[in-house]
């Protein structure tokens, strides 16, 4: 563990935890990264922060560890995974505000964190992975549909405060991970290569939503 | 390795500005490319010569002459795997003062003549069980613009082709997608400033001043998103419209 040699790009990927996130860090350690990886259960990474993102001084000291330890972040990733659903008006305020905490909270905490450094250095990027639910529409996830469209909101009104000082924001409405037939479901590695093609390949790319839904949404 | 290698892709309108832009990045990744253009000028020979593809002069508004151009690709590469609709017209008056014998051409050509285009891929693209189509919309197709009502409903109409395109075609392994770039540095720029009376310079700022990240587009920013969807990563866009367009556009197609 440790800085890497000078160039080597280093990424910040939150929910590093989930089934998405842990195909987005091998993909980004494949194209030369050194990935930070924060999540309150189970983080992976090459340097590994147990951390709530919902709370903004943990957040903002595990990207500063991250900086210290790894290098300059050039690419934040956020990537929340909880789930939670119930018919509308039956869920518990508690269980609400955990999920609208974690998906724009967690969200903007890191966005917080990373971006100032980002607009310092004039580059960089943030992918934020939103839902196909924030678009299609579906009876009984208007929860989820919620607190993932907000994030689609929050990322395209950031990407023009930002855009100016070099900085690309941009987000992926990640499609649903197991449908029938299996051919509808997108794969991780599916969007791992939407994220790298966003890093590397992405210059012209701020504010926009990359639908990769496999037909769940067109 | 590039990433398509050995890959047979016909890109249409290919002699300047985007479409050379493709054929240049999907050569340098290692396609195989089929280089279509109206007509057997020098320009597209400099093209082919520079990148070593394959000529494929078309009117692609003549279906007798797509038919044949398509065969003659497939003669010489084999089934093509990778179309790139990227040809368009585009005149610019008021729409009770365009003539219909200058505003249908845009629509024969960009609509119509790329549904004939892929109509002549499709049966190789099923020989092979895939393929990749990717549809270059524009930033105006989303949006209309005045004094563009012919090019704009062409660019909307290939927005909503590719959607059902993309429906009908996907479980066949054949992803269709669509770019709407934003404004590109393209010799169109300096049709437009020969049109509003200014200089290259001064239309470029002009343009510029309208995106959030503070520049226009280069023909390699869609480049690079043309050979990203013609990649496996594609299996994941069904009929979807990507936006290199620097944030002026932020609507969710």
């Amino acid at each position: 563990m440790g800085t890497g040699e000078p160039g080597t790009r280093v990424a910040l990927v939150t929910g590093a935890g989930g089934v998405v996130a842990e195909a987005i860090i091998q993909r980004l350690q494949a194209e030369g990264f050194l990935v930070g990886g924060l999540d309150d259960d189970g983080a992976a990474g090459d340097l590994a922060i147990s951390v709530d993102v919902t709370d903004r001084g943990q957040t903002v000291a595990a990207a500063e560890r991250v900086v210290r330890e790894l290098g300059p972040i050039s690419v934040l990733v956020t990537a929340p995974y909880l789930y939670d659903a119930a018919p509308f008006g039956e869920m518990d305020l508690d269980r609400w505000t955990r999920l609208l905490r974690t998906h724009l909270g967690g969200t903007a905490n890191a966005c917080a964190a990373v971006v100032p450094d980002m607009v310092r250095a004039g580059r960089g990027t943030v992918i934020a992975l939103s839902s196909w639910l924030a678009f299609a529409g579906v009876a009984g996830e208007a929860y989820q549909a919620a607190a993932t469209g907000s994030i689609v909101a929050f990322i395209k009104s950031f990407a023009l405060e930002i855009a100016p000082n070099g900085v690309r924001v941009n987000c992926i409405a990640v499609g649903p991970l197991e449908a029938t037939p299996p051919d509808a479901s997108v794969r991780p590695a599916e969007i791992a290569d939407t994220v790298v093609f966003l890093a590397n390949d992405g210059d012209h790319f701020v504010g926009q939503v990359l639908q990769a839904a496999a037909g769940a949404v067109v | 390795m590039g990433k398509l290698d050995g890959m047979v892709c016909l890109v249409t309108g290919a002699a300047q500005g985007m479409g050379r832009g493709h054929v240049l990045r999907m050569a340098s990744e290692g396609a195989r490319v089929a280089v279509n253009d109206i007509a057997d000028d020098d320009r597209l020979k400099g093209v082919v010569a520079e990148m070593g593809g394959f000529p494929a002069p078309a009117d692609i508004s003549d279906p007798v002459a797509v038919r044949r151009m398509v065969s003659d690709v497939e003669a010489a590469l084999g089934p093509i795997e990778v179309l790139v609709c990227n040809a368009a017209r585009m005149t610019m008056m008021p729409f009770l003062e365009e003539p219909p014998e200058q505003w249908w051409p845009q629509i024969d050509v960009n609509l119509t003549g790329h549904m004939d285009v892929i109509a002549a891929v499709l049966p190789g693209m099923r020989r092979l069980g895939r393929g990749r189509i990717v549809i270059i919309s524009s930033l105006w197709g989303p949006t209309g613009w005045e004094n563009a009502s012919g090019y704009t409903a062409t660019k909307s109409g290939l927005i909503s082709l590719g959607r059902a395109l993309g429906r009908e075609l996907a479980p066949e392994r054949i992803y269709v997608t669509i770019i709407a770039p934003g404004i590109t540095d393209t010799p169109q720029l300096q049709v437009d400033a020969d049109d509003a009376g200014v200089t290259l310079e001064e239309i470029h700022a002009f343009y510029a001043k309208s995106v959030p990240s503070g520049r226009i587009g280069v023909p390699d920013d869609i480049a690079r998103a043309v050979v990203f969807l013609s990649t496996d990563s594609a299996r994941a866009y069904v009929g979807q419209t990507i936006q290199p367009n620097g944030g002026e556009v932020r609507s969710s197609m």
